[in-house]
């Protein structure tokens, strides 16, 4: 009878425990990350008596955690892309609006500078059109100076959002590491600690949403933790800190670092991918970096392309134009191109100074310079990762007597070190377009000194009988010594026929008797066919004469002093607009920024469908894992029946014990 | 497969807000009327939609040059119409004074009115633009193209510029004309002089010597004849030959070789064109030439100022009048023509951006037209994939409203 009362016994036990399980399931439906436990039940050992095996009952064998460590592994990473897809997602759209909204973007200011430009140009007297051409060209420099800062600014975010994000996952690195030490204790000591691995669980989860990483499971239910190429993050319950370190190359920028226990600090490298951290980086580094070189090549664009013909104008006021915008070479420009390595040999007083020397044939890319030896260097565009004679066929390798001097894609980088030879190992990170975005501003601050006119005219002399008739002439050079006096041409000069094929240029200083050039310019010869550009080049002005001359005839060149209705070199300005003056002569200022544009724009949209994608895998793998560890509450409320019948049935059979106890009391008793 | 309640509420929930985001995408876009917004949107139709952008603004630019352009020039052909009518008037004056009859009085009467005449061209040529500037001092607008000399005369202190202005691409058109190109250097009919040998011996002098004939003239032009006298027996001939060649000249009515021919003072001699008198007495081998001028230009103020000065000027013979009032008839006329061909310019300019604006016209309505299917919503699209999206959204309400109620909770209470 006691057999019976025992087996009844354990059958309420274990009753009771499948209940407590159940009841455990449905009040933990919710909790994120919970595998939902069954308890097992097993028949207890037989006892062999008079010749039977008999039964003694049922006990719980475990209590069983179901889930899937495929499924759970694969959640994982999906979550890890997911977040990376939504990070980045979301800072895409920040840009494609920052560049391609009309108020916040370029090409509103681009088009209603060329405009106004045009409006000046179409009356060059009116003080009113220069105005309003000074404003807009003030209007766009700001605008270049404000989406170079606004990029810099969401750049410093990114790096402190890097940083926290960092601390964060540092911290569970912690929690990964203390819940390896707590599950090792329990597991030794013979049970799975079913919460403690549902928890550890949800914390790798968390650590997968912030940074891509990979779980490599050790004994006693522990794990390890790498991130990026195999670099340690969790071994066993000692835990590394994500952290943050100077970027030798170019100590403004930090990079993502790990600290191990022992305190040393080393780069993670670029094997970060996934996970906030791996959408932040990507946004931080790459598309933020070609962003800043896209907007200042096109600022260099807009300064170079200009202020070389507006140097060759003349103003309102009648003195030769100077820099509209902020000139491509000033000393400060060329000195925020090169940042020198901290490492680099002793003294530090290299200098490698980039001008730029062709707008048209910049890249947007960074360069790297490497020295080998005392003259041998390795010149890299960091694009394509292309170097030196692959790079361009002039770039042997090898620098001669400093100060030598490097041409390589539009700009000229000059080498020099008052102390001596480059040594091996002395780097220097060339950014030629990083930071004219910024430095670009309005040079000229009152209208009349907007040089529209040109500073030459010609003149057909009243009695000439040839039907000759001289052009309208341009200007090359404003720095030859014809333009050294201001207001004037230094001398002027006529051109006079000698013969239907032949002239002289000479000094027109007195226009009654022109004399000799010095040195003369005597006895040429008459090239008929136009354009003839019929004065030596290096006068710095030029004039074609089309037709036959007569001998006697003359031409005259002069300061165009007076000259308010001339828009010569305005005209030239305006050509800007549609002129190929980027990419090697592919792209004009707005079509480069057009491009620029659909770039970020095809990121986004890129970005945007890698978001959705990734979302419904995440969704996939979320319900894939749910379907075998999740609670269904229909199954609990089913199961607390079946466990409470179970039970009642057991305390039944208790009952019939006592009671079959008592029938034998009672006989007994008699 | 086995459902968790929780994934079963998230799937529910999930659709929810899908097809809530659907329907507020559709509602904004059908807002705004615009199908891409920013090059995220469609980064294939954007780099289009940017280069059709500015196609549309550059053509706007154009169409603001081609008005102004336009402004300029109808101006300045409105002002050498003013011109050319004073011009006419000032020929039909010339032609009255031509008439013999004409006594001093009428002459003075017709000079005067040319003097007038005179300072109405002044300020015409002088004439200023919208922005005050003068219209036909080239480039130097801010300088008076046309004084009077204190000589005497006229001249042009302006230059040869010319402001251009793009009305299309590639297309530079220039809006103005420089007086220099217009009313100077005209050229005038062509005339001699005559020339005495200074080894003459005797006391003959020439006098009145005027073209008659221009067209002979011009023939002859730019030859010169000698008279020769020879005086033999008391008798004075004379005979005209041609410098190149030395052949002798014809002359008089009916034309006869002016060879040997007898002279007498004061006789007006006629031959190709030129007649004029020689007085006095020559001695034998004699000579005068009549020497071509040089080819003369002159502006157009002082062609109609000489002809005002030369109607009163005192002891003109009737040949020299005549002369004067021949001159000025051709001189005006090749006023008239260089003015005319710039007239004839300005209207080609016109016509060329009246072709070149419906060129752009048509491009900018293509432009736009292309912007638009590019850029912009297709409504009956949009507005039936909301219809949809707001009904999936309906039935995703109230299915998850029915599923959420089920549980097997509520059947098992005691």
């Amino acid at each position: 009878m006691t057999e019976l009362l025992n087996i009844g016994l354990s059958g309420l036990n274990s009753s009771r425990i499948s209940l407590r399980v159940a009841g455990h399931n449905v009040t933990n439906a919710n909790v994120e990350g919970y595998s939902r436990q069954s308890a097992e039940l097993g028949t207890r050992p037989t006892e062999f008596l008079g010749g039977f095996y008999l039964g003694t009952g049922v006990e719980v064998e475990a209590v069983r955690r179901i889930t899937n460590n495929f499924l759970v592994a694969g959640l994982r990473s999906d979550t890890s892309v997911y977040a990376g897809a939504e990070t980045l997602s979301t800072l895409m759209d920040q840009l494609d609006q920052l560049f391609s909204n009309s108020n916040s973007g370029l090409s509103g200011n681009m088009s209603s500078f060329f405009s106004s430009l045009q409006t000046a140009v179409d009356n060059p007297g009116s003080i009113e059109a220069r105005q309003v051409f000074l404003s807009s060209a003030e209007g766009l420099t700001q605008k270049f100076n404000s989406l170079h800062n606004q990029l810099l600014v969401l750049q410093r975010d990114i790096g402190l959002q890097v940083e926290a994000v960092a601390q964060q996952a540092t911290s569970y690195t912690r929690e990964i590491a203390d819940l390896n030490a707590q599950i090792a204790i329990a597991t030794n000591s013979g049970s799975n600690p079913n919460d403690l691995l549902d928890k550890r669980e949800q914390a790798l989860n968390k650590l997968a949403e912030l940074v891509n990483i990979s779980v490599i499971p050790t004994d006693n239910n522990g794990v390890t933790v790498s991130v990026g190429n195999g670099q340690p993050l969790v071994v066993g319950t000692e835990a590394f800190e994500l952290t943050t370190l100077a970027n030798p190359d170019n100590p403004s920028q930090r990079e993502l670092a790990i600290r191990s226990v022992s305190g040393a600090v080393s780069p993670v490298g670029n094997g970060v991918s996934g996970g906030m951290l791996g959408g932040l980086l990507s946004v931080k580094g790459e598309v933020i970096d070609d962003a800043l070189n896209n907007l200042g090549r096109i600022a260099l664009g807009v300064s170079g392309s200009l202020n070389a013909l507006h140097n060759l104008g003349m103003d309102l006021e009648g003195n030769l134009g100077g820099d509209l915008l902020t000139d491509i070479n000033n000393a400060n420009s060329i000195a925020n191109r090169t940042t020198a390595n901290g490492g680099n040999s002793l003294p530090q007083d290299q200098v490698v100074s980039v001008s730029i020397s062709d707008v048209n044939q910049l890249t947007t890319s960074d360069y790297q310079l490497d020295f080998t030896g005392a003259n041998t260097y390795v010149l890299t565009r960091v694009s394509d990762g292309v170097s030196n004679a692959a790079l361009d066929p002039s770039l042997t390798g090898s620098l001669g007597a400093l100060p030598a001097t490097v041409t390589v894609d539009g700009m000229t980088i000059t080498l020099e070190r008052p102390s001596g030879a480059f040594a091996a190992g002395d780097r220097f990170l060339i950014q030629p377009t990083r930071g004219f975005a910024d430095e670009i501003a309005l040079q000229v601050d009152r209208a009349q000194e907007v040089a529209l006119a040109s500073p030459i005219r010609t003149t057909t002399n009243a009695s000439n009988t040839g039907n000759a008739a001289i052009s309208a002439g341009e200007v090359t050079d404003k720095s030859t010594p014809f333009f050294a006096a201001a207001g004037q041409l230094s001398p002027p000069v006529t051109i006079r026929f000698t013969s239907p094929t032949s002239y002289d240029i000479l000094d027109n200083s007195n226009p009654s008797a022109p004399v000799a050039l010095a040195p003369p310019q005597t006895g040429l010869t008459y090239p008929p066919v136009a354009p003839n550009g019929i004065l030596p080049a290096s006068f710095g002005f030029q004039v074609d004469i089309t037709g036959t001359p007569a001998a006697g005839d003359s031409f005259s060149v002069d300061y165009n002093a007076g000259g308010v209705l001339d828009n010569r070199a305005g005209l030239a300005m305006v050509g800007v607009q549609t002129s190929s003056v980027l990419e090697n002569g592919s792209m004009t200022l707005e079509s480069a920024y057009g491009v620029f544009t659909q770039e970020i724009g095809t990121r986004t949209s890129t970005a945007r469908n890698n978001l959705e994608a990734s979302q419904t895998l995440l969704e996939q793998s979320q319900a894939m894992l749910q379907s075998v560890a999740g609670v269904n509450l229909d199954e609990e409320a089913a199961r607390l029946v079946e466990f409470e019948q179970a039970y009642n049935a057991s305390a039944q059979v208790i009952n019939v014990a006592r009671s079959i106890f008592d029938t034998l009391l009672s006989a007994l008793r008699g | 497969m086995r459902i968790s309640t929780h994934q079963a509420f998230l799937a529910g929930l999930q659709g929810l807000l899908e097809g809530q985001a659907n329907v507020t995408r559709l509602q904004e876009q059908i807002a705004t009327g615009k199908r891409v917004d920013t090059p995220g949107d469609d980064p294939v139709a954007a780099p289009q939609i940017i280069a059709l952008k500015r196609q549309i603004e550059l053509i706007n630019q154009y169409k603001k040059n081609a008005d102004t352009a336009t402004n300029r020039l109808q101006l300045e052909e409105t002002t050498l119409g003013s011109i050319e009518n004073t011009l006419q008037g000032v020929r039909q004056l010339a032609i009255q004074a031509g008439d013999g009859a004409l006594d001093q009085n009428g002459r003075e009467a017709i000079a005067a009115e040319l003097q007038q005449r005179v300072e109405e061209l002044l300020g015409l040529v002088n004439t200023r633009g919208v922005d005050s500037e003068y219209l036909f001092s080239g480039y130097q607008a801010d300088t008076q193209p046309f004084v009077r000399n204190a000589s005497g005369g006229f001249s042009y202190r302006g230059d040869e510029g010319q402001l251009f202005l793009p009305v299309a691409t590639d297309l530079n058109l220039a809006v103005n004309d420089s007086g220099k190109a217009l009313f100077m250097g005209i050229p005038i009919p062509n005339d001699f002089t005559m020339q005495a040998d200074p080894g003459n011996g005797g006391s003959a002098v020439a006098q009145n010597a005027a073209v008659i004939n221009q067209a002979d003239f011009d023939a002859f032009y730019p030859d010169d004849a000698v008279i020769t006298f020879s005086v033999a027996g008391g008798t004075t001939t004379y005979s005209v030959t041609r410098v190149s060649d030395g052949a002798a000249i014809s002359g008089g009515t009916p034309p006869q070789p002016l060879t040997n021919m007898a002279y007498t003072p004061g006789e007006a001699i006629a031959f190709e064109g030129m007649q004029l008198e020689i007085t006095g007495t020559p001695a034998d081998g004699d000579v005068f030439t009549a020497v071509h001028d040089n080819p003369q230009k002159l502006d157009m103020l002082g062609i109609v100022d000489r002809l005002a000065q030369g109607l009163v000027a005192p002891g003109t013979s009737p040949a020299e009048y005549g002369e004067l009032i021949s001159d000025a008839l051709i001189s005006l006329d090749n006023v008239l023509s260089s003015i005319n061909r710039t007239v004839a310019q300005i209207g080609s300019r016109l016509n060329t951006i009246e072709s070149v604006q419906e060129a752009n016209a048509d491009i900018k309505l293509m432009s736009q037209n292309t912007l638009s299917k590019v850029e912009d919503l297709d409504f009956t699209e949009a507005i039936s994939q909301l219809t949809q999206g707001t009904f999936i959204l309906q039935a995703a309400q109230q299915s998850y409203a029915a599923i959420s109620n089920l549980s097997l909770f509520n059947f098992i209470r005691s």
